[in-house]
């Protein structure tokens, strides 16, 4: 064994250069697993900062908040130290005592009464000036939020309270939470422990707090999870000497976004796998490069009688040495690229490189194992075993193209549970594949390019013609270069893909640029503004009215299904953002939108008085009439028509409206009463009945009818037979019997479906829809959908329930969408831009978008420096022939050009190779993993997008940087004086 | 005592569409402590033999023991124990009997540490071992450090110092001097003699004879002749009654391919049986020009590879129309030679002028094109596209210097070299014999005035060696200066001039 480690040594020892390479390329892949883990733990920090900024003020607090008891002063103090003795162990923070009493009323004036320590740093005076003294009897106090001072001032004056000025909070954490009195005006005292003593007030009740700044650093320095735990100690501590305390603190928050940032560090998984190849291939490549002095090695030792394990141990030895020097080279330069990544993210940088180099170490290990082994195997295969490398080589493609198969069909996996095993050997298995085919198709290529290059290319035909000779090198440098073309291209597609995931996530929840709903006293945004308004705010502004509602399909077994029900307008589907995306239909929008067209029964003319008169015979006194108006741009209106003698009378509200129905209910009075009589047991109830006869109104009665009562035309009359009996009565004009609704819906409801038809009931009315369309998904719907066309969905359920059909939401399209939308504070607006912004700002994705960027740039290397290693090989190993070609007469700048033209001809393989591969990758990758860059299941499912530019760019630049440096290396070649002698040399 | 025993082997190596025989039935006996020196013709079978008896090659046939392990059928482990412990190899090029990154000492202690000797112990006796043999002034060096003699004959001790039964030398002379090529002899014949080792010396080199016991030649994979040094040459007629008879014995008897024998007391008389040859002479003499003008010359060439003069003060003409070789032991300078007369190398003194321009004035780049106009080179290793057929190489050596297509010529000269059964086929998958051919015939297709080949007959069987010749000669007698460096006593026969390097 000393023999054979120090024969391994001094190989290594002798010419370092030789496996200089190796362990460069080694070091490179190495580094992956290590900045990805570091990466993963920037992230995360990022994350936190990100989070704690979005909370509001209150909630970016720890608070401990004491209630139900009065405390002593002792007791105050004691407790005070105790806590913060304990808040210090999450917050490096000061700890504000705080003191809030229960809603105080005096002499008409209701108020809050409070105080802060320090209360100089927590307000800004308005007017008068800061409390300078609180004694139990006399406590000067400023007044904040509303309430009149001097009312204020004298209401409190029997408390020992004085008012000596007006302020505004600076310190947004200040009684805020549980603390926060709300809007009522507050009176506030300088120093918590002062104003408890207040006498007047000595038995009244009160809330004491603590508070203090979340503290992010501590929680980034610690880790969320161990901070969490050590937040839960701190917490059973107070509760335990506290009875009546809680402490408040937002660990659940920080919680959910570190498990949301640890899901999509689990994405990282596919990153390793990338690394995998990376380091194996190259293995591969620079263990063939070594061959050559590795036979003439295992020669002398065999003919010295050395066995075969002895050789292999020798070997072994070497490649381990090297692989292990790679990996170690690849650890510092993996720590120095987390070090940078830890600097951005502003954490620790050493304790970072610590955790990152303890989470991938043991995938190190198994890369540099297999590494090694690789090495090792590439080394020693026997010349003649050709065809047994190729036999065993294309068993292992089979095998791996089966297991992704297998792997692939499984379905995806949000990775919920951890770490999928399958998710790392993707990439294994996908570039192991493509570089394979790769391989085999670069002799046919390379045969194939010969007979093509014109006759007079002498360094194109005996180039390519000798590499053939000699595939080893090509055909692994082909295979190797695939994998990392693959991995750049994987890296991009998934970097757009991820983008793409963030404007269809924004696509779905906000259709069109912004989406316009009611707000808190605006129930429908037609209240306050117009469709056709707003396209006028704007130069190239669209908005489209949506109706919203929700039904129940009823199946034929007999099952119902909630579903939403949206009729949207076509042009507002044409332009729906990504809509192929967001739908996962391969049908347009115009083709949906098309089918989905239904006729609409034109509206009546407008009313054209303000006020409607009509002549009624035969109206029950139990019976209320409801005239229903609409403009025919989504609003509707009711108008009640009291009763006047015999007369029907109803203001019409101002504007342009069109008749659109009249209701006949039970009214409120008969109903009561009749519902009183049933729960009585008194059943036997008359039913409300009869014949109503409308004598002339502003409008032409002709065409009126109703789908639940009889009505017909006697001259200007309309005459109504009705009976209600649970339903209103709803008279509409050009009255058809309810068509069909064309609709669209998702595959679950398509499945419900009759020969085509679903039985939608909406409210106490039925509807049968006809499918023409089946979405996999259709923008901020969830659950089962029924699209429609806006006015025919309208139509249908106007004339079924007046005003159910009124829009209730706007999608805006327009560039200005911001400004349009700005006057709108009554209605809740919903941007797309900054929902977009958030997704793709998120500190998870821009992790991501940034570790995958890294990757690309290794694997660039990397292949840069395979290229450069095929032309050192070449002009080393096939010296003999390209001293036979020179004594030929062939000049060496053609033999120059000719080592040059090998290694594009590897590139030209691999290139298209790599991108079909990647793109596969990136495809079943994004299949696969069903998470967004953010860490959450995305909605619509990721969907794959190549990326072409960036992609193009940095397969440019990286090949474009290899090509260029193995023209360079080749144009260093051949330049001696003479040329040397092909023979063994051995120095 | 026998220490090595060969009867009957055959050998036999996959060839791509069939197997050539390098061992033919050999049958060779070797005492234990006999020195015995093999020469025989390139492509005889000395390199195979060597390979078997070191057991890096099983025979096909036959039974092979040496230093008391049978071969036939031994295991690998048996084989490296026989190698490890019992057998001395030295080969032709030291450098790959010598570890580069390993100094003298070790490389010389190598195989006893293999043999699990402790580090110490190896060295002692390697030390012992090179002290012995009077290199012990070299034991701290590095091989690269060394000379070509210096570093075979560290490469001898390497081999010797585990004192092996059995000492197995393939060519250890052939990149020497003289004065160094006496030196390894009168190293390898000490060494073995202090250990009581038996030598198996393969070598062209006829000095080599003075330390030996005995000299066998080997021909087509059999041992044709034997003799002691000094003593005449007797034919070995093998245990299955084998003779081969030599060629000039064959033309002597007027019949080249049946005689009639007839035993007599004590003789075997053959009488030739008059019928036709068919073969055509091997020399179809051709008008010469009177006076040619040498189409490349060196004067007062000197060539060193460092302490080592391969050339010194050589002049030398080559002209157009003749068959010129260049002839001398390996080692003396042959290869050297045709490449400072092509511009591949540079003499250190004297100069060296083709087509009528001065070499040493010219770059790396006119030497090329200076080539490609006049000069057809065929190597032993040779530019050919592996992939593309016989008739495609040689079209390519047209192309490659731009000349036209000349199907025709290509036809005739596959057809006189006896590659027209195999013009179709890939050159990857002919026999080593038939590339050497298809390396001759692109040197003619190309047109070239001087045509240089270096040992083109070494992978020939005599027939085919018979048919290169021919072939020169003709491109000779077409008026092409013909230039080939060569052990061949084939394209001895037929050569217009000889020129002998010692």
């Amino acid at each position: 064994m000393p023999v054979i480690a120090s024969l391994a040594a001094a190989q290594l020892r002798h010419r370092p250069g030789r496996w200089a390479l190796l362990v460069a390329g080694v070091a490179l892949a190495a580094a992956i697993p290590v900045v990805a883990a570091g990466a993963g733990d920037s992230v995360a920090a990022q994350t936190v900062r990100t989070t704690v900024r979005q909370m509001s003020p209150g909630d970016r607090t720890i608070t401990v908040v004491g209630t139900g008891t009065i405390y002593s002063r002792s007791q105050a103090a004691a407790f005070d130290a105790l806590i913060r003795g304990q808040m210090a162990q999450l917050s490096r923070y000061p700890v504000r005592r705080e003191l809030v009493f229960h809603q105080l009323s005096q002499k008409g004036a209701t108020f809050f009464l409070g105080a802060a320590d320090d209360l100089r740093t927590a307000v800004r005076l308005m007017s008068g000036r800061l409390p300078r003294s609180c004694t139990p009897t006399r406590c000067e106090v400023v007044a904040l939020g509303g309430g009149n001072e001097a009312t204020l001032a004298h209401a409190v004056a029997s408390l020992g309270l004085v008012v000596v000025g007006r302020a505004e909070r600076t310190d947004p954490t200040v009684l805020s939470g549980e603390l926060d009195p709300g809007p009522e005006p507050l009176l506030l005292g300088d120093g918590a422990d002062a104003v408890s003593q207040l006498e007047p007030l000595s038995l009244f009740a009160r809330t004491y707090g603590w508070v203090t700044n979340l503290d992010v650093e501590r929680v980034i320095a610690l880790g969320v999870p161990t901070y969490v735990r050590r937040s839960s100690e701190v917490a059973d501590t107070i509760i335990a000497k506290l009875d009546s305390a809680t402490v408040v603190r937002p660990d659940e928050t920080l919680n959910d976004e570190y498990q949301r940032a640890s899901l999509s560090a689990r994405r990282f998984g596919l990153l390793g796998g990338t690394a995998a190849v990376l380091l194996l291939g190259f293995a591969i490549v620079a263990a063939v490069s070594l061959r050559r002095d590795h036979a003439v090695l295992v020669a002398v030792l065999r003919r010295r009688g050395a066995r075969i394990a002895g050789v292999g141990t020798v070997t072994g030895l070497e490649a381990g040495v090297a692989c292990l020097a790679g990996a170690v080279l690849g650890a510092v330069l993996g720590a120095g690229v987390t070090a940078g990544l830890a600097s951005r993210a502003d954490i620790p940088v050493w304790r970072t490189i610590w955790q990152a180099l303890g989470s991938a170490w043991p995938a190190m290990l198994l890369l540099l194992v297999a590494a090694a082994a690789v090495t090792s195997a590439v080394l020693l295969w026997p010349d003649r075993d050709r065809r047994t490398v190729w036999r065993t080589v294309e068993l292992i493609g089979v095998a791996c193209l089966g297991a992704a198969w297998l792997g692939a069909s499984r379905g995806s996996t949000s990775l919920a549970d951890g770490t999928d095993p399958f998710v790392a050997a993707l990439p294994v298995l996908a570039a192991v594949v493509g570089g394979l085919v790769a391989a085999h198709l670069w002799a046919p290529s390379a045969r194939l390019a010969a007979r093509l290059v014109p006759r007079g290319s002498v360094a194109g035909r005996i180039g390519l013609l000798g590499a053939i000779r000699r595939p080893l090198r090509p055909v692994a440098t082909t295979a190797f270069l695939t994998a990392a073309v693959a991995s750049v291209v994987f890296a991009g597609a998934y970097r757009a893909t991820l983008l793409g995931g963030a404007i269809d996530q924004a696509a779905y929840q906000v259709p069109l640029d912004a989406t316009l709903t009611g707000g808190r006293d605006v129930t429908t945004p037609l209240a306050v503004t117009s469709p056709s308004a707003l396209a006028a705010a704007a130069p190239d502004t669209r908005a489209y009215g949506v109706v919203r509602t929700s039904g129940v399909v009823r199946p034929l077994d007999g099952s119902s299904e909630q579903v939403t029900m949206l009729g949207v307008d076509g042009a507002a589907m044409r332009e729906v953002r990504r809509w192929s995306h967001v739908t996962g239909t391969s049908d347009s929008p115009a083709t949906v939108a098309d089918r989905l067209r239904a006729p609409v029964p034109a509206l009546g003319p407008p009313v054209t008085v303000r006020t409607v008169n009509l002549e009624v015979s035969g109206l029950s006194p139990a019976v209320d009439v409801l005239l229903w108006l609409t403009t025919g741009d989504g609003r509707d209106a009711p108008v009640e028509l009291h009763r006047q003698g015999s007369r029907l009378t109803g203001t019409v509200p101002p504007g342009s409206w069109h008749p659109l129905a009249i209701t006949l209910n039970e009214n409120t009075e008969y109903a009561t009463h009749h519902q009183h009589a049933i729960g009585e047991g008194n059943t036997d109830q008359p039913i409300v009945a009869g014949t109503i006869s409308f004598g002339a109104a502003p409008w032409s009665w002709v065409g009126w009818g109703s789908a639940n009562s009889t009505a017909g035309v006697s001259g200007a009359a309309l005459q109504v037979s009705y009976r209600l009996e649970g339903s209103q009565i709803v008279l509409v004009p050009n009255y058809t019997p309810p068509p069909e609704l064309p609709v669209a819906v998702d595959p679950a409801t398509a499945s419900t479906a009759d020969h085509g038809r679903l039985t939608i009931t909406l409210d106490e009315v039925t509807v049968i829809g006809r499918v023409v369309a089946t979405l996999p998904r259709f923008p901020t719907t969830s659950g089962p959908f029924i699209i429609a066309d806006r006015r025919a969905l309208s139509s249908v359920v106007d004339r079924s329930q007046p005003g159910t059909g009124a829009t209730s939401e706007i999608w805006l399209a327009s560039p200005e969408a911001a400004r349009v939308t700005a006057p709108f504070h009554q209605l809740t607006v919903t941007l797309r831009a900054p929902i977009q912004q958030r997704l793709t700002d998120d500190p998870v994705a821009s992790g991501s978008r940034l570790l995958l960027a890294i990757l690309a740039g290794l694997a660039l290397l990397v292949a840069g420096v395979a290229v450069v290693l095929l032309v050192l090989g070449d002009r080393r190993d096939d010296a003999g022939e390209l001293h036979a070609w020179e004594a030929d007469g062939v000049r060496p700048a053609t033999l120059r050009r000719m080592l040059f033209l090998r290694a594009v001809s590897v590139v030209a393989v691999a290139l298209p190779c790599g991108l079909i591969t990647g793109f596969v990758l990136a495809q079943v990758g994004a299949k696969l993993v069903a998470v967004d860059a953010s860490g959450v299941t995305p909605v619509p499912p990721l969907s794959v997008s190549i990326g072409a530019a960036w992609t193009a760019l940095l397969l440019i630049a990286g090949l474009g940087l290899a090509v260029a440096l193995a023209a360079a290396v080749a144009s260093r070649m051949l330049r001696e004086r003479l040329p040397a002698r092909p023979e063994l040399d051995l120095r | 005592m026998i220490a090595i025993d060969i009867a009957d082997a055959f050998c036999l190596y996959p060839i791509p569409g069939g197997t050539v025989a390098a061992l033919r039935g050999l049958s060779l006996t070797v005492a234990v402590g006999e020195r015995l020196v093999v020469h025989g013709p390139n492509g005889s079978g000395k390199t195979t033999l060597l390979r078997v008896l070191a057991g890096e090659v099983a025979p096909s046939a036959g039974t092979v023991s040496v230093a008391g392990v049978d071969l036939a059928g031994a295991d690998e482990a048996t084989r490296s124990r026989l190698r490890l412990t019992r057998l001395g190899i030295v080969d032709q090029h030291s450098a790959r009997a010598l570890r580069p990154e390993l100094s003298v000492i070790d490389n010389v202690a190598l195989q006893l540490r293999l043999a699990g000797v402790s580090r110490v112990e190896a060295r002692r006796r390697a030390s012992e071992t090179l002290q012995r043999l009077g290199l012990d002034e070299l034991a701290q060096r590095r091989p690269v450090s060394l000379s070509g003699g210096e570093a075979q004959r560290v490469a001898v001790c390497a081999a010797l110092a585990h004192e092996p039964t059995v000492v197995l030398a393939d060519e250890p002379t052939g990149e020497l001097d003289l004065a160094s090529a006496d030196a390894v002899y009168d190293l390898l014949a000490d060494a073995v003699a202090a250990i009581g080792a038996t030598l198996l010396l393969v070598t062209h080199d006829q000095r080599a004879a003075r330390i030996a016991d005995r000299v066998v030649r080997i021909r087509d994979g059999r041992l044709s002749e034997q003799w002691t040094p000094d003593g005449p040459e007797f034919l070995v007629v093998d245990d299955r009654g084998w003779v081969r008879l030599p060629e000039q014995l064959r033309r002597a008897i007027g019949a080249e391919q049946t005689v009639r024998a007839q035993g007599e007391a004590g003789r075997i008389v053959l009488h030739g049986t008059g019928e036709v040859d068919t073969v055509p002479p091997a020399r179809m003499p051709a008008p010469r020009s009177a006076v040619a003008e040498p189409i490349a010359a060196v004067s007062g060439v000197r060539v060193a590879y460092g302490t080592r003069v391969v050339l010194d003060g050589l002049d030398m003409e080559v002209c157009p129309g003749a068959l010129t070789l260049v002839r001398g032991r390996s080692g003396s300078g042959k290869s050297t030679l045709l490449r400072v007369l092509t511009g591949l190398a540079d003499p250190d003194a004297g100069r060296a002028v083709l087509a009528g321009v001065e070499l040493g004035a010219l770059r790396r780049a006119p030497r090329a094109d200076l080539r490609r106009k006049y000069v057809a080179v065929a190597g032993q290793g040779g530019a050919m596209a592996e992939p593309l057929d016989v008739i495609e190489n040689l079209a390519l050596a047209r192309i490659a210097r731009g000349l036209p297509a000349d199907p025709d010529l290509i036809d005739k000269t596959v057809e006189a070299l006896s590659l027209a059964a195999l013009r179709e086929r890939a050159v990857r998958l002919l026999s080593g014999g038939e590339r050497q051919r298809v390396a001759v015939a692109r040197s003619l297709v190309v047109e070239r005035p001087l045509v240089v080949l270096d040992e083109p007959t070494s992978s020939q069987d005599e027939a085919h060696a018979e048919i290169v010749a021919r072939v020169l000669a003709d491109a000779a007698a077409g008026g092409r200066a013909v230039l080939c460096a060569t052990h061949d006593p084939v394209l001895a026969a037929v050569a217009d001039a000889t020129r002998t390097l010692d």
